[in-house]
This record gives C-alpha cells, structure tokens and sequence, in this order.
C-alpha cells in the first residue's frame, strides 16, 4: 500500500524535472516512511518485541502510580459440613456436589457484584477513590461519570474474592492507589457482607419459624374458641355441669324411692300387728301418700328433663373434649415451635472474620518486573510464531 | 504470475503471492491425502466423516444404553460424544505423527512442499474430520433429541483449540520420530494411557478442589470444559481459562515450527 502510494508521487512528483522550489514535505515524509520501513525489515525484533517490552518498562518503572493492596479474610460456617480431604473415594462420593459451602460462595459472588458496588457507592464516594489525582492515567478508572457496567469492570479488576474450598476460607484483595482507601474499601465490603448474611439468616429463620407459628396460632385460636364455648353454653343454660345436676336430681329420686320402699315397708310390718286405725299407721299411710307424691313428680320432673338434659350433657361433653384436644395441640405446636427455633439457631450461618483489614506500607503492585518480564515472553512467543509462519511462507516464493 | 512478481519485488507482494503458493500446496497435499488414505471406491471421502462419527456413536450409544446418570442430569450419550469427538481429533493427530514425515519425505524432493505443508495438510484434514462429525451429532442431537448446542461458538472454538494443541504437539512428535524410532512406538501406548487424563470423560466439577486444581493443569481439559460449555450451557458448571489454552498452543506451535525446521536440515531427500 504505503509502496503504492510512494510509487504515485514518484511519478506526479518526479524530481529535478519539476522547476521551481523543491517540495520539501514530501521527501521529508518519503524519506521518513522509507526509513521507517527499512528500520522494520532491518530490526524486526527491536522494533516488534523490545521497543514494545522498553515502553512498557518504561510505564511499569517510571509513571505508574503504586497501588495499595488491602487483604482480609473470613470464614462463612454454614449448616453444611465441610467435605475435607480428597481421594478417589471422596471424588466418587462428591461426584454431582460440589464439596464447598453454598453460602461462602455466595458472599464471594456478591462481593464482585453490581449489587455490592452500587451499596458501597451509597456509603463512600467509589468513583472518586479509583480516581485519586496522584494516579496514573493508565491504571486510574478512565470515567468520570462511568457507566455502571465500566464501573463494575474496573471494580472486578481491583477487587477480588476467592473462595478456597478446601479450607472454606474467602480471601478479599482489594487495590487502590492509596493504602487507607484500600483498607476502608475492605472494611466496607466485610460490613457488606455481614449484613448480607444476617439478611440471610433473617430469612432461614423466617421461613423456619413461620409454619411453627403459624401452627402455634391456629392451636391458641382453638383452645380459645373452645374455651368461649364452654363459658357461653354455661350462661346459656345456667348450669355449671349439666351431667352432674342430672346425676343429682337421679340420685335425689333414688333417695326418694328407696325412702318410699322403706315406708311401705313399715307399714306392711305395722299393719300385721296393730289396729287399722292405730295412729302410727295413719301417720306412715300420710308419709307413704307423700313420699309417693313426690316420687311421681320427681319422676315426671327426671322424665321431662330427661329429652332436653341428655342432650345439654352431650353438648357439654362434645365441648369439653373440644377443649382437651385444643388444648394437646397447642402443647404439641408450642413445643414444635421451640423445636423449630432451637434448629434455626442451630442452622444459622455466620461470618467470621480472620484476617482484619491491614494497611498496607508498601505498594505491592504494580508488579513491575513481573509485567515486563511476561509482556517480554509474550512478545517473544508471538515475534517467533509469526516469524517461522512468515519464513515457511518465504520457502515457497521464488 | 511470476511476470507480475518479476515486475513487483515488493517484500508485501512476495509474500502475498508466497502465501498463495502455500496454500495452494496446502491444499493439494490435502486433496492427496484424502485420495491415498480412502481412496474412491466404496464411500470414498465419506470415510472422513464415518471413522470418528462411527467410533463416536457407538461410545455415546454405549452410555446410553447402560443408562448410568450423569452428575448434573446431563444425557450420558449426549456427554460422551461430545467428550469423544474432540478426544479423536487429539488421538489421531498425534497418532499419526510419527509416520507423517516418513511418508511424504519424498514429496520433499518438490521444492514448493515443506514440512509444515505436509503437517498442516494432513491435521487440517482430521481437523475436518472431527468438524464434520461433530456437526452431524450435533444434528442429530438438535433434531432427535431436541437438544441444541446452548452456544455453538464455543463448541466450534474448543474444537479449534484442541486442533491447534494437537498440531503442535504432532508437529513435536513428529521432529522426535525424524531423530529417533522410539517416538514411534511409544506415542500409541502414551496417547492410549492418557486417555483418562485428558478429561475426555470426566468433568472438573466432579472432582473435590485439589483434584480440580491438578485438573486444570492440563490443557485439553480446558478444551473439553470449553466444548460442554457451549453445548450445555449453565446447566452444568464448567471451569476453563482460554488464555491459559492459547499460551500452550503458542509455545507447543512455536517449538513444533521451529523443531520441523530443524528436522529439515537433518533429512536426506
């Protein structure tokens, strides 16, 4: 292309045949594309691996600005034992599952979430700290008003978690430009964290005590309802126990009937020794008259009764069993509900802290050498493909 | 053309036209390969396709048949032909390396045909090989089953890192068999014996974490995880790092490339 276009003015341009001032432009830049071109078929390595590898070591030693690096650690202890260890015996046990606690892996996604970002933009000024002025326009969060996917780009690039699964230890690395921004970054995102768990233990436990009392109030609202009825049917019938002022008035009559046997009795035994007219026998005929009068109204008073007394003893008994079994069911669903409380407490998650924020003293990235050093490999490994590829190409021209 | 190149030394227009030439030999040694390897009779070119497309089918019915299940709910037969096909692509390049130089070294005698030629050939014709057979059960599966590849891409690109791994480490074992015979009989035993280790068969998230971090030293690993990824989706977890895959090609390429360019020098045409 760049020959082409050199050809083109060579021919428009053809030197010492055009009179006049020489151009001057375009011999200059003829000659700088030419030189430039002769520099890359000359020095390919220089000009494709180390000038690149120099630039960047120039970047890394001399303009980037020191980044702070701010580590804390913490356990999340679930309801899930931890499978430790591994073998073929674990592999083929585990297979399907993965040995590591659900919750820690989930604290770790939140942490590199937009949900964690947008909470921590609400408390600190995020935006601002990954754009401190003493940092470097390279490595510096490039927008000031960045978008919130950019945000959370950045934000996974200076903030990582990682879950190690056999020690169920999470280690959160968070960089910054300045060491106390690193470490109350850290500290925002332990806080954010623990409020996450405790939001969701909240909803373990309410989802495991609901149905407990929910039982529980359903129990109470029977042994109440059972409770009214009793006390209702009490002053709707004026009796306290309608069986027993039967069994009284039955036993009342019993009395009566055996007072009036005895009676007939008497009089039997006194008619065969005395006169008819003997006072005694009048007096026991008059108490027999009586007593048998009584009876008779006692009876009629049992028998009427009886239709409408029966049915009040069924009643009240239908209501007293009511009451019981309200009252077994509330025990039951109490102590459920104490079951299901102690399990919740059981089944809690909680995070605990290892490893507090630290400050850093020293800028640990970025690693310089390190970066030079891999982006010179890299280099190195591309220059050497792309050179063989183009030699291998060369054997077959001419 | 060579008057053109003539009147047009340009070092970009050689190398355009050098790059035609190769292709264009490329292409020739493919289209030779094909012929002396199935011939015209019967089927003919349509033995490509067959061989993995038979042994893959019969793994994946295998599976099937015994109906064991799968961690993660997935079809067993859908799983071990996906894990196969790209396991033959991998057995049969590096498979056939030791003999690739030993057979055409009196190809070398041309001057246009070159070593890398020869290789790139022939792996590009296992490559489409397991492509093609990998389309058909993919098919098949979407037609069948129902069960469509969740993001074909990433099967097409983890077919395509395997292919690349394979070609670098056939071009390595095959400057080896130039040098000494043992390549040659040890590759079928070692390619055999690392079967397992491949993780052709058996997914990362199986196995507990230290496993799993050993597991993914290897770099077919990624590969495989790459290829159930895209037929499978998030319905199972996979764990792969393509930067990690490209620089092992990169560096198993660049000592192949540069070792057959070696091996050259060495051989007598």
């Amino acid at each position: 292309m760049d020959s082409r276009l050199d050809n083109a003015l060579d021919v428009t341009l053809p030197r010492g045949s055009w009179p006049g001032p020489a151009p001057a432009p375009a011999p200059a830049r003829e000659g700088l594309v030419v030189r430039l071109r002769r520099l890359a078929r000359r020095h390919p390595f220089k000009l494709l691996v180390l000038l690149p590898t120099l630039l960047a070591a120039v970047y890394f030693f001399l303009l980037a600005a020191p980044q702070y690096e701010s580590e804390a650690r913490f356990v999340v202890r679930g309801r899930h034992a931890q499978a430790a260890g591994g073998g073929i015996g674990e592999m083929m046990m585990s297979a399907g599952f993965r040995p590591a606690s659900e919750e820690a892996m989930g604290i770790r996604d939140y942490l590199q979430s937009h949900d964690a970002i947008a909470a921590l933009r609400d408390r600190l000024d995020l935006v601002g700290i990954f754009r401190r002025p003493e940092a470097d326009p390279i490595a510096r969060l490039w927008w000031a008003e960045p978008s919130a996917e950019r945000l959370l780009d950045y934000f996974r690039r200076m903030v990582t978690a990682e879950y190690d699964s056999s020690s169920g230890i999470t280690a959160l690395r968070v960089r910054s430009f300045r060491a106390e921004d690193s470490r109350l970054l850290a500290t925002e995102l332990l806080r954010l964290s623990e409020e996450m768990v405790n939001r969701l233990n909240q909803r373990l436990q309410e989802d495991a005590l609901r149905v407990a009392r929910e039982e529980v109030a359903r129990a109470e609202a029977r042994f109440a309802a059972a409770q009214d009825a009793i006390t209702t049917f009490r002053e709707r019938e004026r009796a306290v126990d309608p069986s027993r002022s039967a069994a009284l008035a039955l036993e009342n009559l019993g009395r009566l009937e055996g007072a009036l046997a005895q009676a007939r009795a008497e009089l039997a035994e006194a008619l065969r020794f005395a006169r008819a007219d003997n006072p005694r026998i009048l007096q026991l005929r008059n108490r027999i008259e009586g007593l048998d009068a009584q009876v008779r109204e006692e009876r009629q008073r049992v028998n009427t009764a009886d239709a409408g007394n029966s049915q009040q003893v069924g009643e009240f008994e239908r209501l007293g069993v009511e009451r019981e079994l309200a009252q077994t069911q509330l025990a039951s669903a109490t102590a459920s509900l104490e079951r299901a409380r102690a399990e919740a407490q059981r089944q809690q998650i909680f995070l605990l802290r290892v490893v507090e924020p630290n400050l850093a003293e020293w800028p640990r990235y970025p690693r310089a050498s390190l970066n030079v050093v891999y982006i010179f490999i890299c280099l190195s490994v591309a220059y050497g493909l792309a050179w063989l590829l183009v030699a291998g190409m060369r054997e077959h021209a001419a | 053309m060579t008057a053109a190149e003539a009147s047009d030394p340009g070092p970009q227009h050689s190398l355009r036209a050098a790059l035609r030439v190769q292709l264009r030999v490329i292409g020739a040694l493919t289209l030779r390969e094909l012929g002396t390897r199935f011939g015209r009779d019967n089927l003919g070119y349509l033995w490509l396709f067959l061989e993995p497309a038979m042994l893959g089918g019969a793994i994946g019915l295998l599976h099937k048949l015994t109906g064991h299940a799968m961690p993660g709910g997935l079809d067993p037969g859908t799983f071990f032909v996906i894990g196969y096909v790209p396991f033959y692509l991998l057995r049969s390049v590096v498979n056939r390396a030791p003999s690739v130089i030993s057979a055409n070294q009196s190809l070398l005698y041309h001057r246009h045909v070159t070593l890398l030629d020869i290789v790139i050939a022939r792996n590009l014709l296992e490559g489409g090989a397991a492509f093609g057979a990998m389309l058909g059960f993919l098919l098949f599966f979407g037609l069948v089953a129902g069960e469509w590849p969740h993001e074909p891409a990433k099967i097409v690109l983890g077919l395509a890192f395997m292919l690349l791994l394979a070609h670098g480490l056939g071009m390595l074992v095959a400057v080896g068999s130039v040098y000494a015979d043992l390549f040659d009989r040890v590759t079928h035993l070692l390619t055999y014996l690392s079967m397992p280790l491949t993780g052709a068969f058996y997914m990362v998230f199986w196995l507990p974490t230290e496993l799993q971090r050993m597991a993914l030293w290897i770099p077919t690993v990624h590969c495989f995880e790459l290829v159930r990824d895209g037929q499978f989706g998030a319905r199972v977890p996979t764990h792969y790092d393509i930067v990690y895959v490209l620089g092992w090609i990169a560096a198993l390429n660049l000592l192949g490339m540069a070792g057959l360019r070696r091996a050259r020098r060495h051989l007598v045409v």
